[in-house]
């Protein structure tokens, strides 16, 4: 007679997106994410970048809907400025669309930085101990002593604004946390039968970290990951509003506010949807970092 | 608690030594110099080695960086300065006056716009988190959490911007501009500046007082028949808030610091436009000073905080003074062990 409770094997990948479905409000979160990735692939599709950072002195400050003539390569042509316009006359939608660009570049790749710089560091520390991870959790200790923001701003205003030092600083600025993280996790891990097991078999430490205990040490550093690219993305446009990030006339969301600050009776609009851009995409990291945490947690896990 | 007291200022040592290590050597290696930046555009290649050697900067890195903290004394007098440790970075390329000086001058409204944000957003938040709590996916519950959740996703930048428009624009009620001399001013900056605070110690409290009355005392509490308000006032919440206050603690440095923004918005005369200006001039010796300065700050509001902490939860100091037990204990056991074959 078969057992009237059927076994629902699922892999640990159903498993997590299970979980994670649950949770409405983090899947409307992907979905937002999906959406501004997919606008910033196909950023020139919607608007070209020349149209982006070129002055169109006559519609300046044009409002929310406007119909109006600008140049596009020495033509005169017909164009609706959804979002209204800003003080040079530029479309305040195009300038958002390619400023989604620069924003989710800067958030994968310092996130990336820091988690593998500083998951490689905090793996040693935690795995091997001793001298090494003395010398390395004080290091972070000193970084995690300078609040983020301001120590990213000294870096960008020491040596200079430009795409690459605001990238390394936001990188290095978001290291250290890895490396307490995965080290804290790899201590818990290390000493556990499977690995082991697998040292008994001779694989060596590099293949023991590598295979064995990082994979068991990845549920903190995904959750960490995703507040995090929420967190450069925030640092990223505040820099920029300060004049130390993304200089103008490229378009990012953070020099666009600092842009329309002087405007902020004339034009409204040019300081709105800005914001919302940037509020709206860090609300969607943390809310999938929410369910993240909830799905991937076997604390919470009833 | 002494002991735990020696400690944790022992601790600040190498912090106070590393930050300073850092920002040091981010200046020493940043492009630019600036003996040229204050020489004339025509100055000759001699005139710039000269000026260098009187501010000290053709010595090794190790010797600047040990002016740096305990002061310089070159050729002449102008370059002169005591060093970090006395409060003296020298003066600012800009103004001429000494850095810190400027710095001390503007502190205290810094100071007074974070501590108005600050109790702003504890009188705020930790009733807020309590209620939510307590009616746990009640209307109030979801109002509060979306609320609380917008607020640690918007950039204070913004936010103070949007409050501008609607406050100071549209309806009038207070002034765009921060001057000291009218108190309604500070208004809009605090609001602006506690806005992330009061939303992420909100999320603390709700969730931390959730996981509390979860816990089999409250339940005893509750079953012996005491009145709930007494369940949550003297069981719930004394429990709940010891993670809230290190919160609290955190984001006191984060206040500092989101006063940069703020400050800037506002046109604030705080140390945060200190910064800002000093930044847009390239005014480095004020750059670095205002830098360390928050650092530091920020590492004495942490040790402070830590103290405290100590005092509010016993299981702190108990950790302290059962460690000297053990670790008496642990030598009498190798002496034992010795002894015995």
């Amino acid at each position: 007679m078969p057992s009237p409770v059927k076994p629902h094997p699922r892999t640990p990948w159903q498993e997590f997106w299970y979980r994670f479905r649950k949770n409405k409000l983090a899947v409307v979160g992907m979905g937002v994410i999906l959406l501004y990735v997919s606008i910033a692939l196909f950023a020139d599709f919607f608007y070209s970048w020349d149209f982006v950072v070129g002055n169109q002195i006559p519609n300046a400050f044009a409002t929310v809907g406007t119909k109006a003539v600008v140049e596009l390569g020495g033509k005169k042509v017909e164009h609706l400025y959804i979002l209204g316009a800003d003080n040079f006359g530029r479309d305040v939608l195009g300038r958002m669309i390619h400023g989604a660009r620069v924003s989710m570049i800067i958030g994968f790749i310092t996130i990336a930085f820091a988690v593998l710089v500083g998951g490689s560091l905090g793996a040693i520390a935690g795995f091997y101990g001793g001298v090494l991870e003395t010398i390395i959790m004080r290091g972070a200790d000193i970084l995690l002593a300078i609040p983020n923001m301001l120590f990213a701003l000294a870096i960008v205003a020491a040596m200079g604004p430009s795409f690459q030092n605001l990238l390394l600083a936001i990188g290095i600025t978001s290291v250290p946390i890895y490396v307490r993280l995965v080290r804290a996790s790899v201590l818990t891990v290390k000493d556990q039968e499977f690995v082991e097991a697998a040292r008994a078999l001779g694989a060596r430490d590099g293949r023991i970290i590598v295979r064995h205990v990082l994979p068991n040490c990845m549920a903190p550093v995904i959750v960490q990951a995703t507040l995090g690219i929420a967190q450069s993305i925030l640092s990223a446009t505040f820099l920029s509003f300060l004049g130390l990030g993304i200089q103008p006339p490229a378009p990012e969301w953070g020099n666009m506010l600092s842009e329309a600050r002087p405007y902020i009776i004339s034009a409204p609009h040019t300081l709105i949807f800005p914001g919302l851009a940037i509020m709206t995409v860090i609300l969607a990291y943390n809310l999938i970092g929410d369910g993240l945490r909830d799905a991937l947690d076997p604390k919470l896990r009833r | 608690m002494l002991r735990y007291l020696f400690h944790r200022i022992l601790q600040l040592i190498p912090v106070i030594l590393g930050v300073t290590l850092i920002v040091f050597t981010l200046t020493y290696i940043a492009p630019g110099d600036p003996a040229r930046l204050l020489l004339p555009q025509d100055a000759s290649d001699e005139d710039v080695a000269q000026l260098k050697h009187a501010m000290g900067l053709d010595r090794s890195f190790f010797v600047q960086y040990y002016h740096f903290l305990f002061g310089y004394d070159g050729p002449g007098d102008s370059f002169d300065y005591k060093g970090l440790f006395a409060l003296d970075l020298g003066r600012s390329y800009v103004s001429n006056r000494p850095v810190f000086g400027t710095i001390l001058e503007r502190f205290p409204n810094t100071v007074l716009l974070s501590t108005v944000a600050l109790c702003l957003s504890i009188l705020v938040s930790i009733p807020f988190g309590i209620i939510s709590a307590t009616r746990q996916y009640s209307k109030i519950d979801m109002v509060v959490t979306v609320l609380a959740l917008v607020g640690i996703s918007m950039p204070a930048f913004w936010l103070g911007m949007l409050l501008i428009w609607i406050f100071s624009v549209q309806l009038k009620l207070f002034p765009s501009l921060a001057v000291p001399s009218n108190p309604l001013s500070i208004v809009l900056p605090a609001l602006t500046l506690a806005a992330m605070s009061t939303a992420v110690q909100t999320r603390m409290t709700r969730s931390s007082m959730l996981e509390v009355l979860r816990q089999d005392y409250i339940r005893t509490a509750r079953a012996k028949g005491l009145d709930e308000r007494v369940v949550i006032r003297k069981h719930a919440l004394r429990n709940a808030l010891i993670p809230v206050v290190t919160v609290v603690g955190i984001q006191v440095g984060q206040l500092l610091v989101g006063a940069v923004l703020t400050e800037t918005v506002f046109s604030y005369p705080g140390i945060g436009t200190i910064m800002v200006d000093a930044i847009n001039r390239k005014d480095t010796p004020q750059i670095l000073a205002s830098v360390v300065f928050m650092a530091l700050i920020f590492a004495l509001v942490n040790l402070i905080v830590d103290i405290l902490y100590a005092f509010i939860d016993p299981r702190i100091k108990a950790q302290y003074v059962q460690a000297g037990i053990r670790k008496k204990r642990g030598l009498f056991h190798a002496i034992s062990r010795k002894t015995t074959p």
